[in-house]
């Protein structure tokens, strides 16, 4: 299918270097009226650098942008906006402080003011049509943004992105934030973009998602443009190898069924409750080779219980033994003795240290093992932490690199190698693929069962079903911070048995 | 579907580049660790040529070891506070407090040794109570050292209203010799050098500063190196104490009125973030330290001490920081 209309954005052999880190290279790239281009990578592919440059947030290192045929230098977002791109980020970018109207029309207060009077209420009622354009008529222009939600606050950012009636509107995997109601609002706005002759960037780590909206597919894979796929190409089947670079073979999770393990009881969870007293009586036993999933709907306890196993919240009754060593784990010091290692849920606050380098976030839990009479040797911990970065093939430069440069997966696979230095027996994952791209997350899983096989016992807690279906040997569903389901591994359990329990 | 074609060459190609920004990185980081010794250096020339040698004579040479001789003894053990991010503003007067102590034990005929050790046991005391309230009372060390600033003050104060608090040196000369200085500082430095690079404390100081979450969550135990550092620091005011009194002969509520800004400034101009973390390295708050007092006595010298040499060395520090410090690797505050 060639598309013959104008070109609105393009881009000829843009680089973006940050640091020794190269997050483009040579990239060439089009967009051209009606088109709604899905743009798909790994993470750290360079997908939101590429976009973040387009939208004016920062400057290219080398190349040059074209808006419609024309050099485009944007600047800045505000300048990018009248050129007539617009952009909703990755990130909540709203400010929490101040109104939904003042946050709409942030940066253009002055199309409001009058010799330096701000006519309020013009910009309310202008916000009001905004929103009721974009079909958000359940927000007020006058609400201040810490009444909203998190879904809320992305609508809002959606009305500031379009207020100034863009040509090209860049989508960086918003959707992951949106439930229902945002994504059939985004998805609306999208198909009148699309009538209108306009352009779209869409970026999202869900494919199935991109085949319903995209007619077009650009694919970056480490920085560089590797293909396209337009019309009947569109197929997730399709899009899956262009972002990884080979063929995924073999199965995605394990391949066996067979869901036994060992008798022995490594983690024996005895009645706990926790300090807030929302999960009451709660008991489980981890046994020696296994994967035990659990899974729940927001709010069911599951992130509780993990934290509480790792001696990481307090309990108010009961007890956490570790069965081999007859311990009882009351806090992390406790935990991380007997050999236990926690991957939190939220990686870039509790698993690693953002400004610190892969070295030393590798070798954190290991000092024990690493002192020797006093001191710990630097060439003991290089050698620790290069092993790992070989083992788990973090792509970086060295291990001195800091991992506020790496990306998603990467940062997650130094998160893993800490435990695995340490030389960790128990693992407590809290959702250990979220945000990862499927490269990745296929060498997580096979990472995780290889544990199991080496006897390892592994707490998996997830919010994603097919991977507690397809990972765990026993899952236990929670609701309302209590055991709702026991589940043994089978072929036959499917999605809506799990959400059954669940709800 | 289409692969393109600049796939392949692009990948070798992008070696070479690869290669060259990864020397261009690492040429960045050297410069930036060479420069504050650099600046050292340049200030050293400099003031050596415009005063005709006489800032590397012996007797100036001796003056700087006085000057920047307590500083650098409290700035080894700030070292590891600020590598947790603990800001703290009681240095200074702590260690008032500590060389009072030491000063009216010693006017009565008590052994060196004990009025020593007993100032240890002060300084350690007041350190930590901020380090008490830091662990579990969960105030913010900075706060914390604000009001143990104003207690150490206060009865520094009340103390010296009743009589000159004199140390009578007179009963330890060898205390202001340059030997017994040198040595006491070097072993100081070899034990602090060791203690932050290559054992467990000062790796955990390191990662608490990174992040006391991620920190505690891998099994350091944050709350005994809390304690430990501040048991340091409390160590160090009292030996800076002994040093500071034995020179100074009287404690007064000025005595260390000037250390915690001091500290602070050489801590930023060594290019250590405020805020702590793992790339902090241990020698460029000294670093910091000696610029501070080789520019104030380099422009006492010249003959620039008051305003002029304020206003140089303002636009001195803009400067050097600006320069040396590298802001995607941490904020200078939190």
């Amino acid at each position: 299918m060639e598309n013959n209309a104008e070109v609105l954005l393009s881009c000829k052999n843009l680089c973006k270097n940050f640091g020794a880190t190269r997050a483009l290279i040579d990239v060439d790239f089009e967009l051209r009226r009606g088109e709604v281009c899905g743009l798909i990578g790994e993470n750290g592919s360079g997908k939101s650098t590429m976009t973040s440059i387009f939208a004016g947030v920062q400057p290219q290192t080398s190349g040059e942008l074209f808006c419609k045929g024309q050099p485009y230098k944007p600047g800045n977002m505000v300048n990018a906006q009248r050129h007539g791109v617009a952009m909703i980020v990755q990130e909540a970018a709203t400010l929490p402080s101040i109104d939904v109207a003042s946050n709409i029309f942030i940066g253009n207060y002055a199309s409001f003011s009058k010799g330096g009077y701000l006519n309020v209420k013009k910009m309310h009622s202008e916000a009001d049509r905004i929103l009721k354009e974009i079909g958000a008529d359940d927000l007020n222009a006058n609400m201040p943004l810490s009444q909203l939600n998190f879904e809320d606050r992305k609508i809002v950012e959606i009305a500031r992105a379009m207020y100034l009636q863009p040509e090209v509107l860049i989508i960086d995997e918003s959707t992951t934030a949106l439930a229902q109601k945002g994504r059939q609002l985004l998805y609306k706005l999208i198909d009148k973009m699309r009538s209108e002759n306009k352009g779209i960037i869409f970026i999202s780590h869900d494919l199935d998602e991109l085949v319903q909206v995209c007619n077009k597919i650009t694919c970056l894979r480490d920085g560089v443009m590797v293909g396209h796929l337009t019309g009947d190409e569109i197929t997730v089947d399709n899009m899956r190898p262009l972002m990884v670079g080979r063929e995924l073979t073999g199965s995605y999770y394990r391949d066996d069924w067979d869901g036994s393990c060992s008798d022995e009881v490594v983690l024996d969870v005895r009645h706990i409750t926790s300090a807030d007293g929302y999960i009451k009586n709660f008991s489980v036993q981890l046994h020696k080779g296994e994967i035990l999933g659990f899974g729940g709907l927001a709010g069911c306890g599951m992130h509780e219980v993990g934290r509480m196993m790792f001696g990481l919240d307090e309990t108010i009754t009961g007890e956490v033994v570790h069965v081999p060593s007859n311990t009882k784990i009351e806090s992390v010091t406790d935990a991380v003795k007997q050999n236990m290692g926690y991957v939190s849920k939220d990686r870039d606050n509790e698993s690693i240290i953002l400004n610190a380098s892969i070295q030393s976030n590798t070798v954190m839990a290991s000092y024990k093992k690493l002192t020797k009479g006093l001191f710990v040797s630097p060439k003991d911990e290089k050698e620790l932490s290069d092993a790992q970065i070989k083992a788990m093939s973090t792509k970086c430069v060295s291990g001195k690199q800091f991992c506020s440069q790496l990306s998603g997966g990467n940062k997650q696979k130094v998160a893993f190698s800490k435990w695995l230095a340490a030389g960790s027996e128990v693992y407590i994952m809290d959702c250990p693929t979220r945000g990862i791209d499927i490269g990745v997350k296929a060498a997580m899983y096979q990472m995780i069962y290889q544990f199991k096989k080496e006897g390892k016992a592994i707490v998996m807690i997830s919010e994603e079903l097919p991977e507690l279906i397809g990972m765990s040997d026993r899952m236990i569903i929670m609701r309302d911070g209590q055991l709702a389901s026991e589940i043994m591994r089978s072929k036959t359990v499917s999605d809506t048995q799990l959400i059954e329990y669940m709800v | 579907m289409q692969e393109n074609a600049n796939v392949k060459s692009a990948a070798s190609q992008g070696e070479d580049i690869q290669k060259k920004l990864n020397e261009a990185e690492l040429r960045k980081e050297r410069l930036t660790m060479v420069l504050p010794y650099a600046g050292i250096v340049f200030l050293v020339v400099l003031f050596s040529v415009l005063t005709k040698g006489k800032f590397i004579g012996a007797d100036n040479l001796s003056l700087l070891l006085n000057q920047c001789y307590t500083l650098v003894i409290v700035i080894i053990g700030a070292t590891f506070l600020y590598s947790m991010g603990a800001m703290d503003l009681s240095l200074g007067q702590v260690m008032a407090v500590s060389s009072m102590v030491l000063s009216l034990l010693y006017q009565r005929n008590v052994p060196l040794l004990v009025c020593f050790l007993v100032a240890v046991i002060v300084a350690v005391a007041f350190m930590s109570i901020t380090a008490t309230a830091k662990n579990y009372l969960k105030l913010d060390s900075f706060i914390a050292s604000l009001c143990i600033s104003n207690v150490a003050s206060g009865i520094v104060s009340a103390v010296s209203k009743k009589g000159k608090i004199v140390f009578p040196y007179s009963k330890a000369p060898w205390l202001n010799g340059v030997p017994v200085k040198v040595v006491v500082l070097v072993v100081l430095l070899v034990v602090g050098y060791l203690l932050y690079n290559y054992t467990v404390l000062g790796k955990s100081v390191k990662a608490i500063g990174g992040s006391m979450t991620v920190a505690r969550i891998s099994g350091i135990k944050v709350e005994k190196t809390i304690y430990l550092v501040y048991l340091l620091m409390g160590i160090m005011l009292a030996i800076a104490g002994v040093f500071n009194v034995a020179r100074a002969g009287v404690v007064d509520p000025t005595t260390g009125s000037s250390m915690n800004l001091n500290v602070m400034v050489g801590i930023v101009l060594g290019g250590f973030p405020l805020s702590g973390g793992a790339n902090s390295k241990f020698s460029a708050p000294i670093i910091g330290a000696l610029m501070v007092i080789i520019l104030t006595n380099g422009l006492g010298m010249l003959g620039y001490a008051s305003a002029v040499g304020y206003l140089f060395k303002g636009i001195l520090f803009v400067i050097v920081i600006a320069l040396t410090y590298e802001k995607t690797k941490g904020k200078l505050v939190e």
